[in-house]
């Protein structure tokens, strides 16, 4: 690894062909994302007569685990920027304000946004996974999408600490969609 | 090209220029520093074309902060969904703006009249009735590398389109 004490491109750009994780500053790169995901095929199709593109959440799991020393007594903030469907039916611009207390304990602070176009405001729903992954149960976000598997995309980063931004790479990313918001432990998404 | 495959920098990075995210497809922030006018709009040409190779069926959402005046009489804060019908190289959507925190910044975003470089281009106009200094700050979500494709343009006019 390069270990540079300062870098100066001077007039020319600095393209990152991963991500940039700003440590002295805070905020983790974005991450980007695209925007389908189908009814679950043991689940809701079977339970609400579902076609596959019919699911009417996102679900994402985010490297951020929910329990351990990495996040254990953190405060940092979450955002997501994005839309779906061609023409923006939903458009995402949120920020929200994420808890682990020092017991373990997931809060969540519900902050601005949630911009809207044809269909309404679309909501989001933070929530801990039921199943470990990398030895932790891990922060896991639900958005609200069309029910069609339509062109969209999602960014999302995150402003903390130093120590957040580990955290922030700690696992790989999951993604699957389905008909409800919550996390069901009996059926879980995560 | 100096490409490094991982880099720490222990201390502060300086870039003169853009630092564009191309895993994230996110464009650098993009300066227009300007000193306003009485005319009623400030235009500016961006070098996303607005045609099916840059958007067709790809919308991409162009975000614009930025004030007007020494005590910020006009503030800028919008994030539009701009797109184009896949069916047809150039049936632009541009007025999609769902996002739009200003005050008095009266965003509207359109398809350039003429070609540059070949392809129509996404403009934008915003308010700027203000003789004094300003900024606009630019960037958009997917297609970064579409900020290389042609030189900025930027203008003003009494009129909110149709400048370009």
């Amino acid at each position: 690894m390069a270990y540079l004490t300062s870098l100066d491109t001077g007039g020319n750009p600095l393209t990152a062909n991963s991500g940039i994780y700003h440590t002295g500053g805070g905020a983790s790169s974005w991450v980007r994302h695209l925007h389908c995901g189908n009814a679950r095929p043991e689940h809701d199709r079977s339970e609400n007569n579902l076609y596959p593109y019919q699911g009417g959440y996102l679900h994402f799991r985010t490297p951020l685990p929910a329990e351990g020393s990495l996040i254990r007594g953190q405060t940092f903030q979450f955002e997501i920027v994005g839309f779906h469907t061609y023409g923006g039916s939903y458009m995402y611009d949120t920020k929200d304000i994420l808890h682990v207390d020092g017991n373990d304990v997931f809060q969540v602070s519900y902050g601005s946004g949630a911009e809207l176009t044809t269909y309404g405001v679309p909501t989001r729903h933070f929530y801990v996974s039921h199943n470990t992954y990398g030895s932790y149960k891990r922060i896991c976000v639900a958005i609200q999408k069309h029910g069609c598997c339509c062109m969209g995309w999602d960014w999302m980063r995150v402003r903390g600490s130093a120590s957040l931004n580990g955290a922030w790479q700690n696992y790989g990313w999951g993604s699957t969609g389905g008909w409800e918001q919550t996390n069901d432990p009996a059926n879980p998404f995560f | 090209m100096a490409n490094f495959k991982e880099t720490l920098v222990d201390g502060s990075l300086e870039v003169l220029g853009k630092t564009n995210l191309s895993a994230s497809d996110v464009t650098g922030w993009h300066k227009i520093e300007f000193t306003g006018s009485t005319n009623n709009y400030m235009h500016v040409r961006t070098p996303l074309r607005a045609h099916n190779t840059h958007l067709g069926w790809n919308p991409c959402i162009l975000q614009v902060t930025g004030q007007v005046g020494n005590s910020g009489q006009i503030i800028h804060d919008f994030k539009a969904l701009v797109n184009v019908n896949g069916y047809t190289e150039d049936d632009f959507y541009g007025s999609q703006i769902p996002v739009d925190v200003g005050t008095g910044s009266e965003p509207f975003v359109y398809q350039s009249t003429n070609a540059y470089g070949g392809y129509k281009r996404v403009c934008f106009s915003v308010k700027q009735n203000v003789q004094e200094q300003g900024y606009l700050y630019i960037r958009w979500f997917n297609q970064w590398s579409a900020i290389n494709d042609y030189p900025w343009g930027y203008n003003t006019s009494n009129n909110n389109q149709g400048e370009f």
